[in-house]
């Protein structure tokens, strides 16, 4: 299994799956409700999210609401494209309403990468690498 | 394209690495650091901090970097790094492993949802949730095509 990034939101879980499924194209993302626990496993009976899973190109991301959580911190969520034109349609898609840190820009390693915070807090880095000329 | 948890360290990314490797058998494990990097500030040339690290565990790809020279950064927060393993022993050992040092969010246990989970935040800062796959790992019954109802 590979290692998969969990966000946690104060609230805006399922909006914010439901944004990248969007986004990225995804199947209808899996949300389990803190309602739907069996009882005794969660306190409350709300619409808040307990996990959701959500598919992107070939891997996951999961998510859960969280009362306490804090805004994300010293971390990313890194996604990389074959082409400048996908990395920049993805970029420019999470960026509104949400904040720039670097723009989508050619780089010592990439033709074209970028971060930034989204408008839910999610803080994203978003690189290029085009497949080599040999196995494309 | 997978999704990576990209986790930033404030000067032991390297350590925290190499640690994560052997916990989970990983593979690949590589360092870049600030020092080695293209026209890097003089301010660079002597630090050990790490530009970009990463390593395979299972089939995925952990990367992880040091803030830059200079720059405190910030502890992570609001992410965790959720690592699915088949047998719940192992799940447990790589638990005791990460816990060793940190602090235990959740215990590792089962639950309704999986055999073996549990949470808990490393003694470099960083968050992981071990749980382990609900569908049988190991036992024979399950995999002989009889059980199955037909």
């Amino acid at each position: 299994m590979a290692p998969t990034p969990y966000l946690f939101f104060k609230g805006t879980c399922e909006e914010a799956v439901r944004r990248y499924a969007a986004v990225f194209g995804s199947p209808e993302p899996q949300i389990m409700y803190a309602r739907d626990a069996p009882e005794g496993e969660t306190s409350g009976l709300s619409d808040a999210v307990m996990h959701a899973a959500l598919q992107v190109g070939d891997g996951w991301l999961y998510a859960s609401d969280y009362s306490k959580a804090e805004p994300m911190a010293g971390s990313s969520i890194a996604l990389t494209y074959p082409d400048v034109a996908e990395s920049r349609r993805v970029f420019d898609a999470l960026a509104e309403g949400g904040a720039v840190e670097m723009p989508l820009s050619p780089t010592s390693w990439s033709p074209g990468f970028g971060s930034l915070t989204d408008r839910f807090g999610t803080r994203w880095m978003i690189d290029t690498h085009a497949p080599q000329p040999g196995n494309a | 394209m997978a999704t990576s948890a990209y986790i930033h360290f404030q000067g032991q990314c390297a350590e925290a690495l190499a640690f994560y490797a052997e916990v989970f058998g990983g593979t690949g494990l590589q360092t870049m650091r600030y020092a080695d990097g293209p026209g890097v500030p003089e301010a660079w040339t002597s630090s050990s901090r790490v530009m970009h690290g990463q390593v395979t565990l299972g089939d995925g790809t952990l990367m992880a970097s040091d803030f830059p020279p200079g720059v405190e950064g910030e502890p992570q927060a609001a992410v965790s790094v959720a690592q699915t393993m088949s047998d719940p022993g192992a799940a447990g050992a790589a638990f005791d492993r990460l816990a060793d040092g940190g602090s235990i969010i959740e215990r590792f246990g089962p639950t309704f949802f999986s055999p073996g989970f549990g949470m808990v935040r490393d003694r470099f800062g960083t968050a992981w949730i071990i749980t382990t796959d609900p569908a049988p790992a190991s036992g024979e019954e399950a995999a002989e095509p009889e059980a199955y109802p037909t």
